[in-house]
């Protein structure tokens, strides 16, 4: 039943938003009608046409706030429950299939006038069907904050003149990279939990791709949007070998490649493989493109590294920034010999993007170890753990540098 | 990105710098009260504070160390000199300039703002 009700929340709130306007407002209500069919429907059982329910459990809600809202007397709510199927509001030949209205949301919710903070948490809330207590639990934050943050969201959208509507041309695909990048923030913040709150998080990546897949449904010739998903769907087949006991991180090298989902790989190696075809390159699909080489090696030495070098080559042509560089220099590594990395990573030194942070001395630490330099590998890593703001991350870099003190 | 913010006071003469209670300079206390008020408020509706607190002067807590199995408590701080802890706010913000930015607006005169991030729970491995 979530399920079902998920999948209809972006319908609901589209058809409510094009006949009512104030997405705000609009997408009060819809929260509000999913609460009662979470309470009514196992008890009165699942209504004909569950959209049509929501949809009129909406509007009255919409209408009684802006009864209160006008300072009128408040009406008791308690007849939201009783909806005879005479009644309903049957969705119109103008509501269409709800495929724009679930793009037309998704641009609404990351739109640039918001921080990704919020832009995830709207998107989860609005789009996902989530409950805020639901976003709240899974980013770790009270449900308070995470209450402010969506509303404080939606006033932003406001302010800004953020339209239910798809933009044209050039505007919808500078937006729709906000999409994407919003898509896999949430993603990645499911995926790289590793303790106690490990079911919440499940819930995120779980979330991300469903929704990116919905995405890709409407948009199947987006290459972007096919390698987006490729590369959420590869990067999830590691899932289960990622971690060791207390969620200690295994590095991709040493990993339990039996544990690896092999039917997530399937489907992500075809999509990357049909869109690389067809489509320019982009960043997306060069990622997932790398994550299948990774994944279709059955032991880490038969890597195919030259091939993963040439694709960060590429990768850093139509993206370049520092964390491509330094993925490419352990390629370079593994290609060229260390040495060859390390010159590589000399030309990262200055910037700013990587100063202070952990990753640059991890890789260079890294490097080192393979050169057999060991002492100046040791130096590396424990540098590198006392930058490191993660404590998985930073207990991994401990354990390498313990090794090579020991 | 989470971070703490740890606001130090004078190990000399324990004042609240937030608040300076009993300053004779009623009209600075009130200009610091304001603008704390407002920088909370907006901290808030955004979304980004986590939690906050000010912190009873040292000499009303313990503490706590453990001698084998026995816990033993004395008063007082942990270290008698140096600066005290008279206040945290732990935020969420969006980046570490974000988080800078609501120290540097921290109305808490001459007492360093401390700026530690939170370690996060979630890694990725290499």
């Amino acid at each position: 039943m979530e399920e079902l009700l998920r999948g209809l929340v972006p319908r609901v709130l589209g058809v409510l938003v094009r006949r009512y306007g104030s997405f705000d407002a609009c997408e009060d209500a819809v929260q509000e009608a999913l609460l009662a069919a979470v309470v009514q429907w196992p008890q009165q059982g699942l209504p004909d046409h569950p959209m049509a329910w929501l949809i009129t459990v909406a509007s009255r809600r919409l209408v009684d706030l802006r009864r209160s809202e006008a300072a009128r007397q408040q009406r008791e709510l308690t007849a939201a429950g009783f909806v005879s199927a005479d009644e309903l509001v049957v969705p119109g030949p103008g509501d269409g299939d709800g495929g724009d209205d679930t793009l037309a949301l998704l641009l609404l919710c990351c739109h640039p006038a918001l921080s990704s903070d919020s832009q995830m948490a709207l998107t989860l809330r609005a789009v996902g069907g989530l409950t805020t207590g639901q976003i709240a639990s899974a980013f770790l934050v009270p449900e308070a904050t995470m209450g402010q943050r969506i509303s404080r969201a939606k006033q932003r959208i406001k302010a800004a003149g953020g339209e239910f509507q798809l933009p044209a041309g050039r505007k919808l695909h500078d937006r729709m990279q906000v999409v994407l990048h919003v898509l896999y923030l949430i993603f990645n913040e499911g995926y790289t939990a590793t303790s106690g709150t490990e079911l919440q998080r499940a819930e995120l990546t779980g979330e991300a791709v469903r929704l990116t897949r919905q995405l890709h449904g409407l948009l199947s010739r987006d290459g972007e949007v096919a390698g987006l998903l490729a590369l959420m769907l590869l990067t999830e087949a590691r899932q289960p070998a990622r971690t060791g006991p207390g969620g200690a991180l295994i590095p991709l090298a040493e990993q339990d490649r039996s544990r690896w989902r092999r039917d997530l790989i399937a489907e992500g190696t075809e999509l990357v493989t049909r869109s690389l075809a067809r489509n320019p390159v982009g960043p997306y699909q060069l990622q997932a493109a790398i994550a299948a080489l990774h994944d279709e090696a059955d032991r880490a030495a038969d890597t195919d590294w030259p091939q993963i070098l040439v694709l960060y080559g590429l990768l850093e042509q139509v993206w370049p920034n520092p964390v491509v560089r330094l993925n490419r220099a352990v390629a370079v590594g593994m290609v060229h010999g260390p040495r060859a990395g390390l010159d590589l990573l000399a030309a990262l030194d200055g910037d700013d993007r990587l100063a202070g942070g952990h990753r640059l001395l991890a890789v260079r630490a890294h490097l080192l170890e393979m050169a057999g330099d060991g002492a100046a590998a040791l130096a590396e890593y424990e540098a590198a753990a006392r930058r490191a703001t993660s404590l998985p991350e930073r207990r991994y870099l401990e354990a390498r540098a313990g090794r090579l003190a020991g | 990105m989470r971070y703490v913010l740890l606001i130090h006071s004078d190990p000399e003469s324990w004042v609240h710098p937030m608040f300076l209670p009993g300053s004779p300079d009623a009209d600075r206390c009130d200009a610091r009260t304001a603008a704390f008020d407002v920088l909370l408020r907006e901290i808030t509706e955004s979304g980004e504070l986590v939690a906050a607190a000010a912190l009873a002067d040292p000499v009303t807590g313990k503490t706590v160390r453990r001698h084998g199995e026995v816990a033993l408590a004395t008063d007082g701080p942990v270290a008698p000199a140096g600066w005290h802890l008279a206040g945290f706010l732990v935020v969420d913000v969006d980046s570490a300039q974000r988080a800078l930015e609501v120290a540097s607006r921290l109305p808490a005169g001459d007492s360093p703002v401390e700026l530690r991030p939170v370690m996060d729970l979630s890694g990725m491995e290499m």
